[in-house]
């Protein structure tokens, strides 16, 4: 079997530019699911995916709403998703933005000006890229649009990456990546007539 | 009638793009080809007569075709489209319209000599702009599309030629043979109804549509097993 590649070496320092991709046909595909597979650890994840991860992520949060000169990143993501899970409001201009900005450097940097240039060199921060990844795949949830799933999975290629089995954010992976294989299972199943 | 010109590469599209174009007997006035003499690909036996069933030789360079055919062509040793000796070449030729295919996205240096450029887009616009767009169409739609327009500053908002929806591949060389395919016979129908003479081009409205970002191999996988499986 061939080995999925689109997440090794240092994504951060040597990002994927994902040009012409070769096709390996259904080798690629299982190759795939068995990387992503080795980060399903835990037995103990709810089967409400979406509500939970909202919990870990975002519960009792309380996120001063005003910026000023500059906008950091975190805070600015932590308020898209608020807005999703308190008033099931989608600000698609705002979250385009940063599908953009990570589409065009797969990085995501701490703090950008009004203009949305990086005002930082830091993009270590791996809370960003868990939450713009769970952005994307809410989206793709509401809206059945590609380019969301397609940068979400650009996203959990940096995340399983940088983000080892003990690590702390290694149960918000585990979300992660069992949403993005189920929306992925789903698309295989609606779109190869020969899927099984 | 206005005068036509074209820009070539050595890639799978400027060749199917100029074989197309001589098959049809068809007269451009000036023909350009930008080569870095990087381009050492190789085709497989079924690359090569799936590209013939599709009207073109995959493995017959630009340069070898031009010369076959006795053209008179310009030949620059770069292939980035906004190179300043490129610029300052095509501001003295006669061309009104070039065909663009390939060497990066158009700098404003280039966009302002009073020259246009004609794109052929892989997808449908508004629905369809940016990057790898047959994979999304073919997910989304089940067939793919090909949007002639006249290139402007912003991505993929130029006013529209021509646009025409393509059954979806049954094979997998949609990056090599497929794509050249589609977008050739879109500049074919351009050039054999002068559209381009008729200027009658029609205005995209930029506030719609979407733009699609490079696809990751796991979507791109699903797309050509869709077309093949």
């Amino acid at each position: 079997m061939i080995e999925y590649k689109y997440n090794q070496g240092n994504l951060l320092n040597n990002p994927q530019k994902y040009n012409f991709t070769e096709f390996n046909n259904w080798d690629f595909l299982n190759s795939f699911k068995k990387s992503r597979n080795k980060f399903l650890i835990s037995s103990n994840i709810s089967s409400d995916l979406f509500e939970n991860l909202f919990e870990l992520m975002i519960s009792n949060t309380h996120i001063d709403n005003t910026f000023h000169d500059q906008i950091e990143t975190e805070k600015y993501l932590k308020i898209l998703l608020m807005e999703i899970h308190q008033n099931s409001f989608f600000n698609y201009d705002h979250i385009d933005i940063f599908v953009k900005k990570f589409e065009l450097t797969k990085k995501l940097f701490e703090k950008y000006n009004k203009n949305f240039i990086p005002m930082s060199e830091n993009c270590f921060n791996l809370t960003n890229y868990i939450l713009l990844s769970f952005i994307c795949l809410l989206c793709y949830k509401e809206k059945k649009n590609l380019k969301y799933l397609n940068t979400a999975l650009k996203l959990n290629d940096t995340l399983t990456n940088q983000i080892s089995k003990n690590h702390k954010y290694s149960i918000f992976l585990e979300y992660l990546i069992k949403i993005e294989l189920n929306f992925i299972d789903k698309l295989i199943e609606e779109k190869i007539s020969n899927h099984a | 009638m206005h005068k036509i010109g074209i820009i070539l590469l050595e890639n799978e599209r400027s060749r199917s793009y100029i074989q197309k174009i001589i098959h049809n007997k068809i007269i451009l006035n000036d023909i350009i080809l930008l080569t870095d003499n990087k381009n050492s690909k190789t085709y497989t036996l079924e690359q090569q007569t799936l590209s013939l069933q599709s009207g073109f030789k995959i493995d017959e360079s630009v340069e070898k075709t031009l010369t076959n055919n006795n053209f008179n062509f310009k030949k620059f040793n770069f292939s980035e489209i906004n190179h300043p000796e490129l610029i300052k070449y095509l501001k003295n030729l006669d061309s009104k319209y070039f065909i663009f295919s390939g060497g990066g996205i158009l700098k404003n240096e280039i966009l302002n000599i009073g020259k246009k450029f004609l794109h052929l887009h892989p997808g449908i616009v508004p629905h369809f702009r940016g990057s790898t767009c047959f994979y999304y169409s073919i997910l989304k739609n089940n067939d793919c599309g090909v949007t002639a327009f006249i290139m402007d500053e912003n991505l993929d908002t130029g006013n529209i030629v021509l646009q025409k929806t393509f059954s979806k591949p049954n094979h997998k060389f949609i990056d090599e043979i497929y794509d050249a395919h589609i977008r050739s016979e879109t500049l074919i129908d351009v050039l054999k109804n002068n559209l381009l003479d008729q200027e009658n081009f029609q205005k995209q409205d930029d506030s719609i549509g979407e733009t699609y970002f490079i696809i990751h191999p796991v979507l791109k996988h699903i797309a050509i097993l869709n077309c093949i499986d």
